[in-house]
């Protein structure tokens, strides 16, 4: 797991776009820079308790959407009991982004 | 105002949970078509144009389709935006109104159940199969629960208000025999639902189902009694995914909707929202103007429980269930039924206005499609 996940940045103006995309929606550069973001506030948090395609007893996932510093919103995979407001950190293992409480140990 | 297109018919073919093996995607549309030919009084060699709109079709596509149907279509499209399908409505009216075609058939349906469900689930989209299918949250009800949850906090509302969306809609599904939900249920049943995601219950989200729509679109000339289509509009990506997922892109099109219709949101007798999630029915309604307070607490208790506002009134999607894309022309359908007075137990006495919208594409924490037509009687 690494800290931090990538928030492209248009070269040109400025914009951070989350999830990645080809075209600035603000100034139409096809050219970015990557950019690691490390923070970013809960804006809302849930716990998936029942998925299609798992056991009814599989764990919950506690889900968060996540302001990040530069702007955009990201869906991440939480920790219980976080809750809106709380700075959090991001990681990424793979293709999963995870968050925790700002300052806990990765 | 639009005054030489209408809806000269619409159907639905009953939703089931458990399909038989043999019935497919295709067969399911034919079915769809054969119902809606008899209730425009229409012969499959009347029809030339075909929009469909269906997850399962592949490796077919619409031409594919038109040879299954026995249709020989000058007009052809086919459009895979989900709820916000009535897109197709859109295209089908200037190809009336241009010539393109004189008899559109409009199809949306599926077989998806199952393994199909969750295939169609995780790979929705690139970035569902890249940022959100990882997580294993298992579909849309985790993101909708985080919006769910921002909607509570900015309007001050609790489960409650959703659960009295999901009872009204419930109430207008006992006289739906397509339903699969048919019975009435009580805001303590509600409550204690098992709860999905948190605030999200069982109840707050559809079946999963097999089943077909289908709407025939042609001009005023040929079909004189057929419902009128008076305006229409779209947006996608209109707020380029930046916003925060409560103000649908109907908000763009209201204004411009009402005006070209000639009326406003308190002229409707009926409202049809696509309600995959209680809380895009209240964010849906609010954007098309039927909140001209913003007081979506007093909205909710005097036109939804106090019952004043006849909406999804044969029961939405949360009752019906969703058959791929067809629930983005199941609304459409229930309204041109409305306004036909073919709704029998369930018919709202002197529809004569309707306002349908439809609302899909879950790009990634919110869908990014939104249409609304305003339909009146003949």
């Amino acid at each position: 797991m690494s800290p931090g996940i990538e928030i492209p940045i248009c070269s040109s103006c400025g914009h951070a776009a989350f999830p990645p995309h080809l075209v600035c929606s603000r100034c139409g550069s096809r050219s970015w820079e990557p950019r690691v973001e490390t923070t970013g506030t809960v804006q809302q948090a849930t716990a998936v308790e029942l998925r299609v395609g798992a056991p009814e007893d599989a764990e919950p996932i506690p889900l968060v959407s996540v302001g990040a510093d530069a702007g955009p919103v990201v869906i991440a995979r939480g920790e219980p009991g976080l809750r809106p407001g709380d700075r959090v950190d991001f990681f990424r293992d793979g293709r999963v982004i995870t968050v925790r409480r700002s300052g806990a140990a990765a | 105002m639009i005054d030489d297109v209408v809806i000269a018919a619409a159907a639905e073919v009953p939703s089931t949970k458990d399909p038989a093996d043999d019935v497919t995607t295709a067969s399911l549309l034919s079915e769809a078509m054969e119902v809606v030919l008899a209730g425009a009084g229409l012969k499959s060699t009347d029809v030339d144009g075909l929009g469909v709109s269906a997850f399962a079709l592949k490796p077919d596509h619409a031409i594919d389709l038109a040879w299954h149907l026995g249709l020989r279509p000058r007009w052809l499209m086919e459009d895979p935006l989900g709820g916000s399908c009535m897109n197709m409505l859109q295209h089908a009216i200037r190809a009336v109104q241009a010539g393109d075609a004189e008899t559109i058939l409009l199809l949306a349906g599926d077989r998806i159940v199952d393994e199909a469900f969750v295939d169609l689930a995780e790979n929705y989209n690139a970035v569902t199969r890249d940022y959100l299918t990882p997580l294993q949250i298992g579909g849309p009800p985790g993101v909708f629960a985080l919006l769910t949850q921002r909607h509570m906090a900015k309007h001050g509302i609790g489960r409650e208000a959703y659960g009295s969306v999901v009872i009204e809609q419930r109430f207008r599904a006992t006289t739906n025999l397509n339903a699969i939900y048919r019975d009435p249920l009580t805001l303590e049943e509600y409550l204690e639902a098992p709860i999905v995601a948190d605030p999200i219950c069982l109840f707050d989200c559809v079946p999963i189902v097999a089943g077909a729509d289908a709407v025939i679109v042609t001009s005023k000339d040929r079909a004189p009694a057929g419902v009128a289509v008076r305006a229409i509009g779209a947006a996608f990506n209109f707020d380029d995914h930046e916003g925060d997922g409560l103000t649908t892109g109907l908000s763009k099109i209201a204004g411009p909707l009402w005006e070209e219709a000639g009326m406003g949101p308190e002229e409707m007798d009926l409202v049809s929202v696509y309600d995959d999630f209680p809380v895009m029915v209240l964010a849906q309604m609010e954007d098309l103007g039927l909140v001209p307070d913003g007081d979506v607490q007093r909205f909710v208790a005097e036109q939804i429980q106090g019952r004043k506002l006849p909406f999804n009134t044969s029961g939405g999607m949360l009752t019906v269930g969703q058959a791929g894309p067809s629930g983005g022309l199941h609304g459409l359908v229930e309204c041109v039924r409305q306004l036909r007075q073919e709704r029998g137990d369930g018919q709202i006495d002197g529809a004569s206005r309707a306002v349908v919208a439809g609302y899909g594409m879950v790009l990634y924490r919110y869908a990014a499609g939104s249409v609304a037509t305003v339909l009146e009687r003949s």
